[in-house]
């Protein structure tokens, strides 16, 4: 997956470029297939290498009851993130709200795309999270919110990082492929 | 890569399921697609595409037509787009007009792209009454490496359109099917491969059956 992410607001604007490749679970560093196995979802994962301008990372994608789950490793197969899909009534209410509000406050006119929820920190903290073990402190969640929106009369896809209480953190903006061969 | 096999296969099926109909044509058909995007989320299309048959009922080579068109197109959403345009058509002994208006929605998927196009078109020809044709496509692009078509990846694409058109007191339905295999060369440039197959006049006559080898180059500006 080429996705182009220009950083917006007030930090200097920056490209991201990140290529997916579909790589073979032998080719993943144990590390990351250690944390996978951990989290012993028991359905079929897909792995994917990343390769963006400044590093290269490993992926794993599985989705397990209807829910969409996706871990995120460095090159070395140390654990960055494990993302996971959710609906706007799975987030906390006061949380959507302030999200929301912040999101009407930048644009005339949005929709939200997709939700998902970052759990990063420390490994052993977000293991015992998601597995549903006696909490670990370290464990860090953010929310990761794709939406559709015009602005200054284009319309655009955004990814929106917002903190666990729903406070703004940055955003990028996606850069669509074409879509003429399907068009015409 | 491994999905090449099952698509070899469809390609194929779909060249011997034209070769085994009576009245068929098969030839050549390729297509020059330039699009350069304006401010304001307009964007200007612009294609040639010509025709040359080989075949029809033994090997017969001949010239049928070059279209021209240029369409221009507007975004009302971000998946969803207007777009309106002009075709010339020009044949060894005539030439014809159409007007071109279509409606394209296009979603985003994990490993694939699916379009819907909602189209009209009318064609004008000296003393011939007005064509009127309303058509629908569904396309899917799927990518054969990754989640999506990266640079230096190969793609699959699958068209299924279906077009009602009338003339004076004549209507017609046509079936279309295309299966391509396509390349990203650049972010901005692609090329397809493939097979598109025609049927129409199954309704009052005996069908027609049309088979064109296509090569489709697209280039974004």
């Amino acid at each position: 997956m080429l996705v182009v992410f220009f950083v917006m607001g007030s930090v200097a604007a920056q490209n991201k470029y990140e290529k997916e490749v579909r790589v073979s679970e032998s080719e993943v560093p144990p590390n990351a297939r250690n944390f996978v196995e951990k989290l012993n979802l028991g359905s079929k994962i897909k792995w994917y290498q990343e390769f963006g301008t400044d590093k290269i990372s490993f992926e794993a994608k599985t989705k397990k009851d209807e829910t969409r789950y996706s871990m995120e490793f460095s090159g070395e197969g140390l654990f960055e993130d494990v993302e996971i899909g959710a609906k706007p009534h799975d987030v906390p209410q006061e949380v959507m709200k302030k999200m929301r509000d912040y999101l009407n406050d930048t644009f005339h006119k949005y929709a939200i795309d997709k939700i998902q929820v970052q759990y990063s920190g420390s490994e052993e903290a977000v293991l015992a999270f998601l597995k549903k073990e006696p909490a670990i402190s370290g464990l860090v969640i953010h929310y990761e919110v794709v939406v559709s929106a015009k602005e200054d009369g284009n319309y655009s896809l955004f990814e929106f990082l917002f903190d666990a209480g729903g406070g703004f953190i940055q955003r990028y903006k996606i850069v669509l492929q074409n879509t003429e061969n399907l068009e015409y | 890569m491994k999905r090449f096999f099952p698509i070899s296969i469809l390609l194929l099926t779909l060249a011997f399921a034209g070769m085994s109909q009576n009245t068929v044509q098969m030839g050549l058909l390729p297509s020059l697609n330039v699009s350069k995007k304006l401010p304001k989320d307009w964007s200007l299309h612009a294609k040639a595409e010509s025709r040359q048959q080989l075949y029809r009922g033994d090997f017969d080579y001949a010239y049928l037509n070059t279209d021209m068109s240029l369409i221009a197109g507007s975004k009302i959403s971000l998946n969803t787009s207007l777009a309106a345009g002009y075709l010339v058509r020009v044949e060894p002994d005539a030439v014809s007009h159409r007007a071109i208006q279509q409606l394209t929605i296009v979603n985003r998927y994990a490993g694939f792209r699916l379009s819907h196009r909602f189209s009209a078109d009318q064609t004008f020809q000296r003393d011939e009454a007005t064509e009127f044709r309303f058509r629908y496509r569904i396309s899917s692009e799927f990518a054969l490496q990754g989640q999506s078509v990266d640079p230096g990846e190969y793609f699959f694409k699958l068209n299924n359109e279906y077009l009602y058109s009338i003339q004076g007191k004549a209507d017609d339905v046509e079936i279309r099917l295309g299966a391509f295999v396509g390349y990203s060369l650049k972010p901005e440039t692609k090329i397809e491969l493939g097979i598109d197959y025609r049927v129409d006049s199954f309704i009052n006559s005996s069908s027609r059956h049309r088979l064109w080898f296509a090569v489709n180059f697209y280039q974004n500006f």
